[in-house]
């Protein structure tokens, strides 16, 4: 029994010696390796990254880099140089870099942000090409300062009115106007209460007798003679810096299918001058396109004394204006009192040609057109709304489009790229001097300031065709 | 219709007069005695057959036969005035003394042309007759070179160049005498015009719009080359002539035997030609007149395609039998036709294959007889038959497009009624005309036909030195429309708010008339009295209209009294004139047999589908205009005073009148609450149902949409709907307030210069019309709302209408000077005409008789009278206020304005009920829309001259060239009412320059 006893215990020394001994040379193997490093200092790599930023984005100095080791976990962090690059020294491993920035203008904040989670770094991946890191861009309306404006800068950006050519070459068919009213500025602005009118006489060219002695006799007395009537949006909706609406005039309908040189204005997001309790005439006042909401039903204010079934915005050289009643005045009431109206009426004009005089601080924009060549033409704005005014030739699908303020346009930085040059649709001499394309610009995404100068003269030109037809 | 006790008494008279002279005495043939004559041509001394001879202003009359030779027998002894006419020869009037065996006369007829001393190329005064008339001869009307009828007014005292130099208008060309056509009492439709005895009627002529003006005849059908004279009768015109208020034109055409005569005239808008000839078809066959005319204008030099045409034939046939009988009878009879009218086709200026014709196709047809009996009892008997047609088709062929479904309201009864396509309901009463093009041709067809028949006999006798002339007569008449009014080639595409109604449908107007006249002529001592009384009943058989059978009566009188008559003195003759009249026209088709009139409301439109279809749906509301029981026909009561006088050569007239047209015809709107249901889109909103599966359908009497899925996959859904609250308006025909005419109408002929062989003529009219009306109008404005956006809910009933003015006043003094320069030996006249208005003044009113009508205001928007509120004069803006009004909720109650708008105004600072019933108030004021508007407009003189020459090129031709405003007058003239100065140039006081010029070749 003694025999066994020693015998196990000899067995059990010898494989704890075994033990022992892997464990020892185990231990001796890396204690060989540790003491290797420490004989070679430990490898490190250059990682160069470049910030690859959008069209119209210089580099800037100092924008913060990440990048982060995912395996070990190790993050670093540096800041680019003025030429987009930033080196960071690492090891070997797998990282990812990540990069922010943000600038802004006046109309927006641009966030720029840019990721590469793959970055390799190995002994033979060394290499000293830089790393792109592109920045993606976010552009955001700069939020509202205080409250939304009221009206912000709502400006006409178009009015097509002159109508156009039909298929059968009967004549032209010009039951297709409508007004393109847009927000020019840097803050929304609400619509509701805009409201739209047209000035006495309806034609440049006619007898105008408001003029006395070659002065116009309202010049100096802050009011403007809206004519017959006119229409109002009542729609708590809000545009954006750069977002328009289009008001029908008469049928909002899709033309095109019978006119094939006219317009499309069946679409959900346009509104529609239609109030038949007013004014009733179905050769102007067509249903509207099912797709238009009834919220986008323009409300009639018909003067009291006014005869007619249509309203009517010259189809040749009308006056145009938009406008807002002051805090707390409704249409209505301010067109109930006699004092508000004024007659065009010299010479034995009829009574009915009643208009109200619109106080000009209410009114936001205005448009003055000229029958092209017509030397009777005269103003109907005054100069605090308007000083100049466009020569336009009707019945040719021709239509009046405000020029782009070039320089503010392109201050936009986001608009760099996206604005189309060589602008080619001005017609009869009359052209945007800015030689942007801006309907071709906004369809790339641009976003486009206009000329707002107060002088329809410098401000407009008239082009060859509809904006709603590009 | 009642008479007066005045017109009851003079009734009396006439027919105690008539009665008791046709007793106390009986015709005595023994002074009677056969005057034998023969008429040759003065220069071939070669018989003239078929010349008229008369004798007693017609109470006896003959005609030469083939060998110039003439029996008029029963004339009596001593020395009688005989009278011969022939066509072609001047006329001449020869005494001779009657007795038994007394020998043949010979007359010696001189050729009528250039050669006479005697040449009159203006109006004559119309010889013998009481009342006022005027004569233009062959002679004066070739010399005017005539292009339409009514140019001839042109030569009456103060008359002027007509100012429409060419017929190719759509406008028709009326004549009015005494009147202008904007006037009231519609004075073209007063006035009556004759050709060749058959009268032309507008009486069934219906307007194409709805508009109730009512017009008299067009007369630019009527050929104007084988025009042989123009008689107006602008005074009291005998009672044989009926359904007139204004004055009658007879037109008569050349008859006789006559060579063939070319005609060929050019003005800048108008080309003519013309031949007419007289043929003798033998040995007391008569004469066949036949004449052919064509005559074009153009409106526009420049692209010579829209025209007026007219391709006139006619042919007369005349003759008499038992000449040598001593009762001869005369048989003319004629017809007439006319092809023409406005055509705009082809005017490469208009869209291709649209054109606008109108036919101004006329038949005219007469058979006349007259029967110179011969009887003790019956001096002459006339007959005539007479038909009148005309085919005022108009046809316009219009191209049209929409991208817009359009709803063609067609519906005749009430209700709500749905658009429905044509291929679905063809006779739906609203079709839907899809989105397209298309071409669409409308037709209005207006035939009117008239048809008379008229007797009347004349009883001829003298007493002692008493002539008394009796003649009494019966009308009847009847006129109605054979055309089928409007409509179109194909119904698809009818446009909305046509109706069909049919004018043949419309029943016949029947009108039976009676009159009596008595004429006498007494010579006291050296003076000579003519007095002629007469009376016309009218009954009128108006078969299915409401106005039923109604008569009137209209006595008229006339006296002249010839107070000198002494040739050798110089004053050689002063007549004094008097006359008294009362005319009644009958009321035309638009008054008797009103057309039914329709507003259409639009009552739901849902939104536009992708192809541009929606289904608008209509509330039709048709109203007849309301039958007035107590309308009265209109009438006019004429007076006029006149004194001519010759003193040595030269001749004077004056003639003033005083025209009152009582009752005339208005129409007035009357005002019924009305409510109605409009649904819109908002109510599709949320519709479960995709559009284009919807059926909608509105209730007829209730007006609610429902919309069903034809699918089936939905249920049905009642749409929400809103009120609309209104008036119903409807028109009703009455009588206006009556008014006057007047006027002095004065001709003074200086006869000829013998020296400078020039004649020297001034003529002048001077003529006031005022006219205001009291009517109580109602009026409902529509370009008015209610504050909250509302229809307007009060009516205001106002004075004669819901204007600043209900009349006006225009006076105007014409004086013409016309130099005409005669030189028989060269066969030319030259004249020179000078055509001035000295004054032309026109005054808008406001008058009541009751009050004030209106008054000044301090400012424009003043509601309440300035310190001094004289309207007239005073630079000033004038507002009206209505006498009343009523309100939507209560119709019956009339509330005072004046009071309720003072209460208002004077309460509206503390009490908003009474702000808001003045605002609301201060829209049924009616304003002036200028400060001059009550200024008197007088218009400084001014003036055109006209040069016409006429040259005989042996006996075979004639030339004759006129230039009208010859100095293309550009002068300024001031009009008072705002002190501005207006150029004559192109305006509508004087004519235009042309020029015109017509060859004439006897062959």
């Amino acid at each position: 029994m003694k025999t066994t006893f020693f015998r196990n215990i000899v067995e059990a020394w010898r494989a704890a010696l075994f033990v022992g001994g892997c464990a020892f040379l185990l231990a001796l193997a890396m204690t060989a390796c540790e003491q290797d490093d420490d004989l070679k200092p430990v490898k490190t790599y250059d990682v160069t990254l470049q910030l690859g930023y959008p069209a119209g984005f210089a580099p800037v100095a100092g924008v913060p880099v990440t990048l982060k080791n995912t395996i070990t976990g190790v993050v670093d962090s540096k800041s680019a140089d003025a030429d987009g690059l930033v080196t960071f020294t690492v090891i070997a491993g797998l990282y990812e870099a990540t990069a922010s920035e943000e600038r802004s203008d006046t109309l927006y904040r641009y966030l720029l942000n840019g990721a590469n989670s793959h970055i390799e770094v190995t002994d033979a991946g060394t290499n000293s090409a830089p790393v792109p890191l592109t920045l993606t861009l976010q552009a955001v309306p700069k939020p509202a300062e205080g409250d939304v404006s009221p009206h912000g800068k709502l400006i006409i950006k178009e009015l097509y009115i002159g109508g156009c050519q039909k298929n059968d070459g009967s004549g032209a068919f010009i039951m297709d106007p409508y007004i393109v009213i847009y927000n020019n500025s840097t803050q929304p602005a609400t619509i509701n209460n805009l409201a739209v009118g047209g000035l006495f006489p309806s034609n440049a060219h006619g007898s105008n007798y408001f003029y006395s002695n070659g002065q116009l006799t309202y010049a100096n007395e802050g009011w403007l003679p809206a004519h017959f009537g006119v229409w109002q949006i009542h729609q708590n909706d809000t545009l954006l810096p750069g977002e328009q609406i289009v008001v029908a005039i008469n049928g909002a309908i899709d033309h095109t299918v019978i006119y094939s040189n006219s317009v499309n204005l069946a679409n959900a997001d346009y509104y529609v001058c239609y109030d038949v309790e007013k004014w009733n005439n179905a050769n102007y006042y067509p249903a509207p396109s099912e797709l238009i909401p009834t919220s986008h039903y323009l409300t009639a204010y018909k003067f009291p004394g006014a005869t007619g079934n249509a309203w009517i915005l010259s189809a040749i050289d009308p006056a145009a204006i938009i406008f807002t009643p002051g805090d707390g005045v409704t249409l209505s009431e301010f067109a109930n009192v006699p004092e508000n109206l004024v007659y065009h009426s010299a010479n034995g004009a009829a009574n009915s040609q009643v208009g109200l005089k619109v106080p000009t601080e209410w009114v936001l924009d205005g448009i003055e057109v000229y029958q092209a060549g017509n030397a009777n033409n005269q103003k109907r704005l005054t100069p605090s709304v308007d000083v100049g005014y466009i020569e336009f030739t009707n019945n040719r699908g021709h239509t009046l489009y405000r020029n782009v303020d070039r320089a503010a346009t392109e201050a936009i930085i986001a608009n760099a790229g996206k604005l189309v040059y060589s602008y080619s649709l001005g017609v009869d001499g009359s052209t945007d001097p800015s030689g942007i394309d801006a309907e071709a610009s906004i369809r790339n995404g641009a976003h486009i300031i206009y000329k707002e100068t107060n002088n329809t003269t410098n401000d407009f030109h008239q082009r060859s065709r509809a904006s709603l037809r590009n | 219709m009642q008479l007066f006790t005045g017109q009851r008494y003079i009734f009396l008279v006439l027919f105690c007069l008539w009665g008791g002279v046709g007793r106390a005495e009986s015709p005595d043939a023994g002074g009677h005695w056969s005057v034998p004559g023969t008429v040759v041509d003065a220069k071939t001394k070669k018989p003239v057959a078929y010349a008229s001879v008369l004798w007693g202003g017609g109470e006896r009359w003959t005609a030469t036969d083939e060998s110039g030779k003439f029996l008029l027998k029963n004339i009596p002894a001593g020395e009688a005035t005989l009278m011969v006419t022939c066509l072609g020869y001047a006329k001449r009037t020869i005494k001779a003394q009657v007795n038994a065996g007394m020998p043949a006369l010979t007359v010696e007829l001189p050729e009528d042309n250039l050669l006479l001393d005697e040449v009159i190329i203006s109006a004559r005064a119309g010889g013998d007759e009481a009342s006022s008339s005027y004569v233009i001869d062959r002679t004066s009307l070739e010399h005017l070179q005539m292009l339409d009828v009514g140019d001839a007014m042109s030569l009456l005292p103060g008359g002027q160049t007509n100012q429409n130099i060419h017929l190719a208008t759509s406008a028709a060309q009326y004549l009015a005498v005494r009147g202008a056509s904007s006037e009231d009492g519609n004075p073209t439709f007063g006035t009556a015009v004759e050709v060749d005895g058959v009268r032309l009627s507008s009486n069934a002529a219906f307007n194409t719009s709805t508009a109730s003006r009512i017009y008299g005849v067009d007369t630019r059908t009527v050929a104007t080359t084988n025009v042989g004279s123009v008689e107006v009768l602008t005074g009291i015109p005998s009672v044989q002539y009926g359904d007139l208020s204004n004055g009658i034109v007879k037109i008569n055409t050349v008859r006789g035997k006559s060579p063939l005569h070319v005609e060929a005239s050019t003005r800048p808008h108008t080309k003519q030609a013309a031949l007419r000839k007289g043929f003798a078809l033998g040995r007391e066959a008569g004469v066949l007149n036949a004449a052919l005319e064509y005559t074009k204008s153009v409106s526009d030099l420049t692209s010579p395609y829209t025209s007026y045409s007219r391709n006139n034939i006619s042919l007369r046939y005349s003759n008499i039998f038992n000449k040598q009988s001593g009762q001869p009878l005369m048989l003319e009879t004629g017809i007439t036709g006319t092809l023409g009218g406005y055509h705009s086709k082809g005017d490469p200026d208009a869209f291709v294959d649209t054109y606008t014709k109108e036919r101004g196709n006329t038949l005219r047809g007469n058979v006349h007889l007259s029967w110179l009996s011969g009887l003790s009892w019956l001096t002459n008997l006339e007959g005539q038959l007479a038909v009148s047609y005309a085919d005022n088709l108009q046809e316009k062929r219009t191209n049209k497009s929409s991208s817009a479904a359009i709803a063609a309201v067609h519906g005749q009864e009430e209700g709500y009624f749905v658009a429905t396509r044509y291929d679905d309901n063809p006779a739906a009463a609203i079709v839907l005309i899809p989105p397209g093009y298309w071409y669409y041709t409308e037709f209005i067809d207006s035939k009117p036909l008239s048809l008379s028949a008229n007797l009347k006999g004349s009883w001829v006798r003298s007493f002692g030195r008493l002539r008394n002339s009796v003649l009494a007569g019966a009308d009847f008449t009847t006129t109605g429309n054979l055309g089928r009014g409007v409509y179109y080639g194909d119904l698809r595409y009818a446009p909305t708010g046509w109706r069909p109604y049919r004018f043949d449908e419309v029943p016949f107007m029947h009108n039976l008339a009676w009159y009596v006249e008595d004429k006498i002529q007494l010579p006291i001592g050296a003076t000579h009295l003519q007095f002629t009384a007469g009376i016309r009943s009218d009954r009128t058989l108006v078969k299915a209209s409401h106005y039923g059978s109604v008569s009137s009566l209209s006595p008229r009188f006339n006296a002249r009294y010839t107070l000198v008559e002494q040739p050798e003195k110089t004053l050689r003759r002063l007549t004094l004139t008097v006359g008294y009249g009362k005319a009644v026209k009958l009321p035309s088709f638009e008054v008797l047999y009103p057309r039914p009139t329709y507003a259409d409301r639009l009552a739901f439109a849902p939104g536009s589908m992708a192809d541009g279809i929606t289904f608008y749906a209509y509330h039709i509301t048709p109203h007849t205009p309301d039958y007035d029981p107590n309308l009265r026909w209109q009438y006019s009561r004429q007076r006029e005073v006149g004194v001519e006088a010759r003193i040595r050569q030269v001749f004077l007239s004056l003639t003033f009148f005083h025209h009152q047209t009582v009752d005339p015809y208005r129409y007035v709107n009357e005002y019924t609450p009305f409510a109605y249901k409009l649904t819109g889109q908002e109510a599709l909103e949320q519709s479960a149902i995709p559009s284009v599966d919807r059926i909608y359908a509105i209730d007829r009497e209730t007006g609610i949409v429902t919309v069903t899925d034809k699918t089936g996959m939905h249920a049905s859904e009642t749409l929400a709907c809103r009120e609309l609250r209104t008036f119903k308006s409807s028109q009703t025909f009455t009588n206006g307030t009556s008014f006057v005419r007047r006027g002095v109408e004065g001709v003074a002929d200086f006869g000829k210069i013998s020296y400078l062989q020039t004649s020297v003529r001034l003529d002048g009219s001077y003529y006031h019309y005022r006219s205001t009306d009291e009517t109580l109008v109602p009026s409902s404005p529509t370009s008015q709302y209610m504050a909250n956006g509302n229809p307007y809910k009060y009516v205001g009933y106002y004075v004669g209408a819901a204007a600043s003015s209900n009349g006006y006043e225009t006076k105007k003094l014409n004086a013409n000077l016309t130099l005409t320069t005669h030189i028989p030996a060269i066969r030319i006249i030259i004249s020179l005409r000078l055509e001035t208005t000295l004054h032309n003044y026109r005054q808008n009113l406001s008058e009541y008789s009751q009050e004030e009508r209106g008054f000044a205001v301090a400012n424009r928007s003043d509601d309440f009278p300035a310190a001094d509120p004289s309207r007239y004069n005073s630079n000033r803006y004038v507002v009206v206020w209505p006498l009343y009004y009523t309100s939507y909720d209560d119709m019956e109650t009339k509330i005072p304005f004046a009071e309720k708008f003072t209460w208002a105004s004077a309460h509206k600072e503390q009490d908003p009920a009474a702000k808001a019933l003045y605002n609301e108030l201060a829209k049924l004021i009616e304003r002036t829309n200028t400060d001059y508007y009550f200024n008197a407009d007088k218009i400084s003189s001014y003036y055109a001259i006209n040069l016409s020459v006429t040259k005989e090129l042996g006996d075979l031709a004639s030339l004759s060239f006129s230039a009208t405003n010859f100095t293309n007058n550009a002068q300024q003239v001031t009009s008072s009412a705002r002190n501005a100065q207006l150029s004559l140039y192109g305006s509508s006081y004087i004519p235009k320059f042309y020029y015109s010029l017509s060859l004439k070749i006897k062959l």
